[in-house]
């Protein structure tokens, strides 16, 4: 499956592309605009990307998520371990304890996707996008 | 030559973002008290604080400045200012203000204004891109010269962020590259279905689009 459509720069009409919309996760068409043929994306409710906007959001999407998986793991861990400090059987405890192990092992690996994951660098003169200003 | 057919085009639409306020102060302080056209404008700004910007916008200028309320009638002589985290656009006669989807996850944003401008002013519009990041009113202001209307930018080099004029440039043929201080008398010009002198200042410093 593509991300974009093979013939997109000889199709002047908009093409449904294979990436999902940031903002609603529907599908999201892309048409080229302009002497450039420049590439906008637009879903079906009209959330509305340039390339370069599409692909920060896609990055920012990436960071939420990975973050989200690490909070998840954590979290787990932690919880296993106060409840192994309150009573429950010995058995039990053992199994606990051995997930804690492994949920803080996987923990530390996302911690370090998380750090490695660096964004792709635009190229200048394509700053933005620009939200949450103050005017 | 701009507007060598002579067609009054007495609908300006402005965007701007970063570092846009200071121009559009500047414009507004020198357009004259009787200048008829209708006038719209989006600056990006943040949705959670509750400002003062037409205040600030037209502190010096002669014509009234406000933002409207969702399907006021469109006067002409009147500046409207896009109010925070709302859409603003033309409508058969009256200005719609709405809380509609971000584009360029933003809200206001300079494309659905100007799409709407293109639409329903068509001929008559004049698009304007101020200083500011990114490329919100790019695909916006393709629209209006595709309806006939012209497009303007500020000088990259003027404006304090030179990124959206720029893409403009780039992605479209523009109709002129001008300085604030131009925009105060080719406006009332154009207006008055006066044709203009072909303006691209800083035109030698512009970036050539790569392929």
């Amino acid at each position: 499956m593509y991300a974009l459509p093979p013939r997109l720069r000889e199709v002047q009409d908009p093409q449904v592309s294979g990436v999902s919309c940031p903002d609603c996760c529907g599908m999201l068409s892309v048409r080229p605009e302009g002497k450039r043929w420049t590439l906008v994306f637009e879903c079906r409710v009209g959330h509305t990307f340039m390339l370069e906007e599409l692909l920060v959001a896609k990055e920012q999407r990436i960071d939420a998520l990975l973050w989200t998986g690490y909070t998840a793991i954590v979290e787990l861990a932690a919880l296993l371990g106060d409840v192994c400090d309150h009573d429950t059987s010995a058995e039990v405890v053992q199994q606990y304890r051995q997930r804690q192990e492994r949920a803080r092992l996987h923990a530390e690996r996302v911690r370090r996707i998380i750090e490695e994951n660096g964004p792709v660098v635009l190229p200048q003169g394509t700053e933005g996008p620009t939200q949450d200003l103050p005017p | 030559m701009i507007n060598a057919q002579r067609i009054a085009r007495d609908v300006v639409v402005i965007g701007a973002s970063a570092g846009g306020i200071a121009p559009i102060k500047d414009l507004l302080a020198h357009l004259p008290r009787q200048f008829a056209s209708i006038v719209a404008i989006v600056v990006h700004r943040s949705p959670f604080h509750e400002t003062r910007l037409p205040w600030v916008l037209g502190i010096r200028a002669l014509l009234p400045v406000l933002e409207p309320e969702d399907a006021a009638p469109v006067h002409a002589g009147a500046v409207y200012v896009a109010p925070r985290d709302h859409h603003m656009m033309f409508e058969d006669g009256v200005v719609r203000v709405s809380r509609g989807v971000k584009e360029h996850r933003t809200r206001p944003s300079i494309d659905p204004l100007f799409r709407s401008a293109a639409a329903v002013y068509g001929k008559r519009v004049v698009g304007v891109l101020l200083s500011g990041l990114g490329a919100d009113g790019v695909s916006g202001l393709i629209a209006i010269k595709r309806a006939g209307g012209l497009s303007l930018v500020q000088d990259p080099g003027e404006a304090q962020f030179g990124t959206m004029p720029r893409a403009a440039i780039c992605e479209d043929d523009v109709d002129g590259i001008v300085s604030i201080h131009m925009l105060a008398t080719i406006l009332p010009a154009l207006a008055r279905g006066e044709p203009v002198a072909s303006v691209r200042v800083g035109g030698g410093v512009l970036p050539t689009p790569s392929a």
